[in-house]
């Protein structure tokens, strides 16, 4: 069983399709990386396996749940990290992880030990019973990524770590994201734009441009396909290709 | 529904709520405070403000001595009137326009009253219609004319027919007022000022409804606004739970907002009355009244709570969710300042049925009918249901329209919106 399996996924606003038949299928313990452009379709497909949008046409299917005929169960193994996730302000930083681990556990042990990996994860021992509101940008993304993976999801769903962060922030989130993954075998997805950060943390990429899955496979072999020094070039070479093709 | 995510939810509610001091301070401080200020301020202004009155005696006579006597003697009773009676003509009255009632006795107006039987002596009032105590004024004035009137006939009549009775032959019909309540029995002197009473209830309802229109928006307008509110939808909380901790936390809220609203209102109306009349008046209507409309707050802003959920999860922020719900909320509030100026049960069940598809309206009825019918707890506990069954079919609209794709699609047809009147500009 695959851990997610994304097949011919079309989605509509309005007159305008976000998604052109998009597949693939990623296999458990695996970190998958979505790449493209803004507007390309990446958040669209990261919602619908998240069970906030419905796909037009097409199936998902999470750990072998429906997405659509059995959203609670999807959830129930899924943690999403928001592109522009916010935490509660109001809230100081243990309060925001104990009210998410409250949601996943089944008691109130079981939630203590989430927010324990949370604060690590967070590295905000120091501020954990601060209000969020006194936080910096950088140190709320962290909060908002331990709030995603405290809870061990079978799979994590990342849209854009490191977006909006400065460079020592996103070096912070990605080794977090890769301790996490290295002490818990979890199967992640996550989306970026950066290639740096994909191609230091995924163990296979998918380009998407336009709606469209133009190619899939590890950083390396999308290197050697097209010809690339680096992801940026093999993504910018894949684009053309597919115009040419087109 | 799963309890512990459902107790969570409230939780986070009422932990956020209550470091909310903005909200907080609505809910709960501004009742107690802001009502009986209000009252205790309109009662005083009411109580402090004095009357002027410019009495130009061109006369001199018997009678206008006796009329100014009269005045100063009703004076006595309304306390803080001034009677100036230094005027010698009227142009110097106008060049005061804090004068808020002139009397003018012309001459000749005691000659012209003694002369016969059936004299008649001419005095002209001449109140200022800028004066809000103008009318107060010219009531005390009429009533020592009347009194002056009835001594002047009462002479002429021992003069003229010596053995009939002055007081009978003035008074040829005699009145007995007797104020009756619900049932016909007779009606205690505080509830004379039932009316009134209900009117600064009815004002209190109204104002009870804004602080839970500003928690709810923030609510759920506000997590979309602060991008919480996605991260939310994902985990194993069902829409219902969410929905229902929310209001949940909204109805804890609305409980305390509905009990410290009681206690403004109950506070207003005694330093209202202790300023406007000098004493304090019982509620007619009793702890009864007061009851009910405890109870009628409580679910007066249920469903404004309900109003502004299903409002909140169609807006795209914080803002538009607070005016559109106010704006709504507003609108459907007219029936109860309309109320003021109308019997809205006589209305809605005589002429305007439609009256009761609004909610407020129910909320004033419950009042109207408590205090009206005999079995007045019956028609209120109605309405009280009718406001009940607004909010459960409120929140049923709501849960079926709070969806993470109704939230994310409207941001999309918004910036489609935009992007199309760009093109335009700049084509």
């Amino acid at each position: 069983m695959y851990a997610v399996e994304v097949e011919n996924l079309h989605r509509f606003y309005g007159v305008f399709e976000a998604l052109r038949g998009v597949s693939f299928k990623i296999v458990k313990g695996e970190i998958f990386g979505l790449i493209g452009p803004n507007g390309s379709g990446k958040t669209t497909t990261l919602r619908i396996i998240a069970t906030i949008l419905k796909p037009s046409s097409g199936t998902v299917r999470v750990f072998g749940y429906d997405i659509v005929k059995e959203a609670s169960k999807v959830r129930e193994v899924i943690s999403y990290l928001p592109e522009e996730a916010d935490l509660y302000k109001r809230l100081t930083g243990i309060e925001n992880l104990l009210f998410f681990a409250r949601m996943y556990s089944e008691n109130k042990e079981e939630a203590e030990e989430m927010v324990k990996f949370g604060i690590e994860i967070s590295g905000l021992q120091n501020r954990i019973y601060d209000k969020v509101e006194t936080y910096s940008k950088g140190m709320r993304r962290r909060l908002a990524l331990a709030r995603t993976l405290m809870v061990k999801p079978k799979l994590a769903i990342l849209d854009e770590p490191t977006s909006g962060l400065d460079v020592y922030a996103s070096v912070n989130v990605r080794n977090a994201i890769r301790k996490y993954v290295r002490e818990t075998r979890s199967t992640v997805l996550l989306s970026s734009h950066n290639m740096l950060e994909v191609e230091y943390l995924c163990d296979r990429v998918a380009f998407i441009s336009k709606g469209k899955i133009i190619a899939i496979d590890s950083s390396s072999k999308l290197k050697e396909k097209y010809d690339a020094s680096n992801l940026e070039e093999a993504f910018v070479k894949a684009v053309k290709y597919e115009l040419e093709k087109a | 529904m799963n309890l512990r995510r459902l107790k969570n939810i409230i939780w986070k509610e009422l932990l956020d709520l209550s470091r909310d001091k903005r909200t907080v301070i609505a809910a709960i401080i501004v009742p107690i405070v802001f009502y009986p200020a209000l009252g205790g301020l309109i009662g005083y202004m009411f109580k402090v403000q004095p009357i002027f009155i410019a009495f130009i005696d061109y006369d001199k006579g018997q009678y206008s001595t006796e009329l100014k006597k009269a005045i100063e003697s009703y004076s006595k009773y309304l306390g803080n009137v001034r009677l100036l009676t230094n005027y010698t003509n009227l142009n110097q009255v106008l060049e005061n326009p804090n004068i808020d009632l002139t009397i003018i006795v012309p001459r000749g107006f005691s000659a012209n009253i003694s002369k016969s039987l059936d004299g008649v002596g001419m005095v002209y009032l001449k109140p200022n219609v800028v004066s809000s105590k103008a009318s107060e004024a010219q009531s005390l004035v009429e009533l020592a004319i009347n009194n002056l009137s009835n001594s002047i006939v009462e002479e002429r009549v021992k003069t003229a027919l010596p053995n009939v009775s002055s007081e009978n032959f003035l008074n040829p019909i005699r009145k007995v007022v007797e104020y009756i309540g619900p049932g016909g029995r007779t009606a205690s002197p505080e509830e004379r000022f039932l009316f009134l009473t209900l009117m600064i209830f009815i004002l209190g309802l109204y104002f009870s409804m804004h602080p839970a229109i500003a928690f709810v928006t923030d609510s759920i307008a506000g997590e979309k606004e602060r991008k919480t509110l996605e991260a939310l939808l994902v985990t194993p909380a069902s829409r219902i739970e969410i929905l229902s901790g929310k209001l949940i936390a909204s109805l804890v809220l609305s409980g305390v907002a509905a009990g410290m609203n009681t206690l403004g209102v109950f506070l207003m109306y005694a330093l209202l009355f202790g300023g406007l009349i000098g004493a304090q008046i019982p509620i007619g209507g009793g702890l009864g009244l007061i009851g009910i409309y405890a109870v009628d707050v409580f679910l007066t802003v249920t469903v404004t709570v309900s109003i502004a959920l299903l409002v909140s999860i169609v807006s795209g922020s914080v803002r538009t969710a607070h005016s559109n719900a106010t704006a709504i909320v507003t609108a459907l509030a007219l029936v109860m300042f309309a109320s003021i100026y109308g019997d809205l049960e006589k209305i809605a069940s005589q002429t305007l049925p439609l009256l009761y598809l609004l909610p407020y309206t129910h909320s004033v009825l419950t009042l109207i009918t408590f205090v009206k019918y005999e079995n007045g707890i019956i028609y209120a506990t109605r309405h009280l249901l009718a406001l009940a069954a607004y909010t459960i079919a409120l929140i049923i609209l709501g849960a079926k329209l709070f969806s993470g794709e109704r939230i994310l699609i409207a941001k999309v047809k918004k910036k489609t919106g935009r992007r199309k009147l760009k093109l335009k500009l700049f084509a």
